[in-house]
């Protein structure tokens, strides 16, 4: 390809140049030749026999005295000088193009550079008429050696762009063959090398390794999940197997067949929130989006689970700055807080309390959520967001270790940030919003 | 009741088909939209079971085409798209109740026979008194007597009652308490609706949940007569 690309690059600056140069000196002839021609003409209709001869050698010597760029030589059937201001043919007589003549003629004016027509008149005696082109060979020159450097510059841009073509091809090349690798092999943890850093294409090949690693992240998380779901489901599908087949030759009574329901709703409810976590982050919801009090929806929540904390003897410790508006989902929002009630009432111990506070501050409307559970240690803060992450202190309550994967798909769909900092004691959950516009 | 199941998927359509027949209904089938409209159109139906995705003729179209002939009988729209936005325009298109794939056989039924007394209710307005057994409930004073004894309830558990009662002698799933009490459509995790209704019940008197039936693995159910 750079190859080829150089060679037609090539093949057009010749074209180029070879036009220049003719064009040039076609042009530059073309007004001499059309002098000498004026002068023929006029030498034409001058009459014949030997008036004729008087004439021309009256009007040669008048030319020549009034324009000292023409000179003439009248010379008769035996070349033998007759009249006119070349006396002595000079021996350097070329041919500059056909039918025209050039040489120099050392004159009492100094050297003179010369183009020539000869004209035969009819008693077979020849005019030689000749013009200076001194100046005009000057800017000839000129010419010539402009020609010369835009060929000199036709060349270094054919290799210039010689060059990034090649360097180019090579860096798509690279980037194809990573590509190629890739499908191949199938191993999604290749990257295109990149050895510069100041041109496109390696910006490109950063690029493409962002997305690479993007890829290989979802990759990897999808792998991880569906390891998750195949150990989640596993479990629960072996214990139900095995009391299948202890009903085996039993009478099998309602109660059995419930208690085999109910487990395979429990299992269809982990699919049912993976879709939903699925379809969130999907995030083709925005347009469902509209203006909500968060203190109202709180307080919601703080309802709906109010009983659930009774039983544990924990109560709720409100503040809610009222009006505090966001744009957003009540059905996601109110899942989401469900999702972080329940946890904290899941994790606080007997007789404690959960504040919930709302408050609008310079440009955003911040939600805590603070118990005296045992809390989260660093090390787990960011893991408990994963699908099927089960903490600790969580293994032996009930729950699918989806409920902060869903709580994060939310958050996220909101354009807002949920953190996890330590409280005192317990765990402080703390999700900012942007408030309502 | 007589009920029209239009959905285009073989292995759903017989196992609703098979459950509802089970459970005492007529029922029609169709397999696709345009059959499924002609059907819902000139026969007379208690409920329609529509599948949002159908071949020849959309589902939603199927509703907004009925509901445009002022045919209102109760359409319980299936997806399998799981989203709240397909549920707003489902029900804006003129649906009643919204159940997602992949579905328990007990909350379609529930929802089904919710549907099929809401639509005979439109026909014959149901009093401003609910009663059943010793309970009675006074929805203008919003007061609950249970054995002539006055229960005070606070605003959401009277709403749980009141849908409970509105529907006695059947089934409600834990799903449409959610969605017809608290108004919003979510899924609880944990079991919070069971600790309602054992307040609900602590308050009614109720001590061997024989006002208030749970139902395994389905919800809950008040009785005409306990």
């Amino acid at each position: 390809m750079a190859a080829l690309f150089t060679v037609l690059l090539g093949i057009s600056a010749t074209i180029l140049i070879y036009f220049l140069y003719d064009f040039g000196q076609r042009d530059f002839l073309r007004e001499t030749e059309a002098a000498i021609d004026a002068e023929i003409s006029v030498l034409a209709t001058m009459g014949s026999g030997a008036d004729q001869q008087d004439q021309i050698i009256t009007y040669l010597t008048h030319r020549s005295q009034h324009d000292n760029r023409v000179f003439f030589r009248l010379e008769d059937g035996k070349r033998h000088f007759r009249a006119g201001n070349i006396v002595v043919l000079p021996d350097d007589i070329s041919r500059l193009k056909e039918g025209i003549l050039h040489f120099t003629l050392e004159s009492d004016q100094g050297k003179r550079e010369l183009a020539a027509k000869i004209y035969t008149l009819p008693d077979n005696d020849r005019v030689l008429v000749a013009r200076d082109i001194r100046d005009l060979a000057a800017s000839y020159e000129r010419l010539k050696y402009l020609s010369l450097v835009i060929m000199v510059l036709m060349l270094a841009v054919v290799l210039v762009s010689f060059g990034i073509s090649f360097f180019v091809v090579s860096r798509i090349n690279r980037i194809a063959v990573t590509a190629h690798d890739l499908i191949t092999n199938n191993d999604l943890s290749r990257r295109i090398t990149i050895d510069t850093q100041w041109d496109d294409l390696s910006n490109l090949a950063r690029l493409l390794n962002t997305f690479l690693d993007q890829i290989e992240t979802l990759m990897i998380s999808v792998r991880e999940v569906s390891n998750n779901i195949a150990h989640d489901l596993r479990t629960p599908l072996a214990g139900l197997r095995s009391e299948i087949e202890a009903l085996k030759g039993t009478r099998v009574e309602d109660h059995h067949l419930d208690k085999l329901m109910a487990e395979t709703d429990q299992m269809m409810r982990v699919f049912q929130s993976l879709l939903r976590i699925t379809n969130i982050e999907q995030g083709k919801r925005l347009q469902a989006f509209h203006e909500i009090d968060l203190s109202a929806l709180l307080q919601d929540v703080v309802e709906l689970y109010e009983p659930v904390a009774e039983e544990k003897n924990i109560s709720f410790a409100l503040r809610l700055e009222p009006a505090c508006r966001i744009k957003g989902d009540a059905d996601l929002l109110f899942q989401l807080f469900a999702n972080l009630l329940d946890n904290a009432v899941k994790f606080s111990p007997e007789a404690s309390v959960i504040t919930l506070t709302v408050s609008a501050r310079q440009g955003e409307v911040l939600v805590k959520i603070v118990d005296q559970g045992p809390g989260v240690p660093d090390a787990e803060k960011d893991a408990v967001f994963k699908h099927f992450y089960r903490g600790d202190a969580s293994r032996s309550s009930q729950g699918n270790g989806l409920g902060l994967s869903l709580a994060k798909a939310i958050v996220r769909q909101h354009q807002a940030v949920m953190s996890l900092h330590d409280g005192d004691p317990g765990l402080e959950v703390r999700v900012v919003f942007q408030p309502y516009q | 009741m007589r009920i029209l199941v239009i959905e285009d998927d073989q292995k759903i359509r017989a196992y609703i088909e098979k459950g509802l027949t089970e459970a005492g209904h007529i029922v029609d089938v169709a397999s696709d939209g345009e059959t499924g409209l002609h059907l819902a159109v000139h026969e007379k139906y208690d409920v329609l079971v529509v599948d949002r995705m159908l071949p020849k003729v959309d589902g939603l179209f199927i509703i907004r085409e009925l509901r445009g002939t002022g045919n209102l009988t109760g359409v319980l729209i299936l997806s399998s798209l799981g989203d709240v936005d397909d549920r707003v325009t489902g029900l804006r298109s003129g649906g009643d109740d919204y159940l997602v794939k992949p579905f328990a056989f007990v909350e379609l039924l529930a929802r089904v026979e919710a549907l099929g007394k809401r639509s005979a209710r439109v026909q014959s307005q149901q009093g401003t008194v609910l009663k059943a057994g010793g309970l009675e409930m006074d929805l203008l004073a919003r007061k609950v007597h249970a054995d002539g004894k006055l229960v005070e309830l606070q605003a959401r558990e009277f709403k749980l009652l009141e849908y409970l009662m509105r529907f006695k002698g059947q089934l409600v799933t834990r799903t449409m308490l959610l969605e017809a009490v608290w108004d919003y459509h979510f899924d609880p995790q944990t079991s919070v609706i069971d600790v309602h209704i054992s307040r609900l019940r602590k308050k009614l008197g109720d001590k061997n949940n024989t006002i208030i039936k749970t139902v395994r693995g389905a919800g809950y159910i008040v009785e005409d007569s306990f």
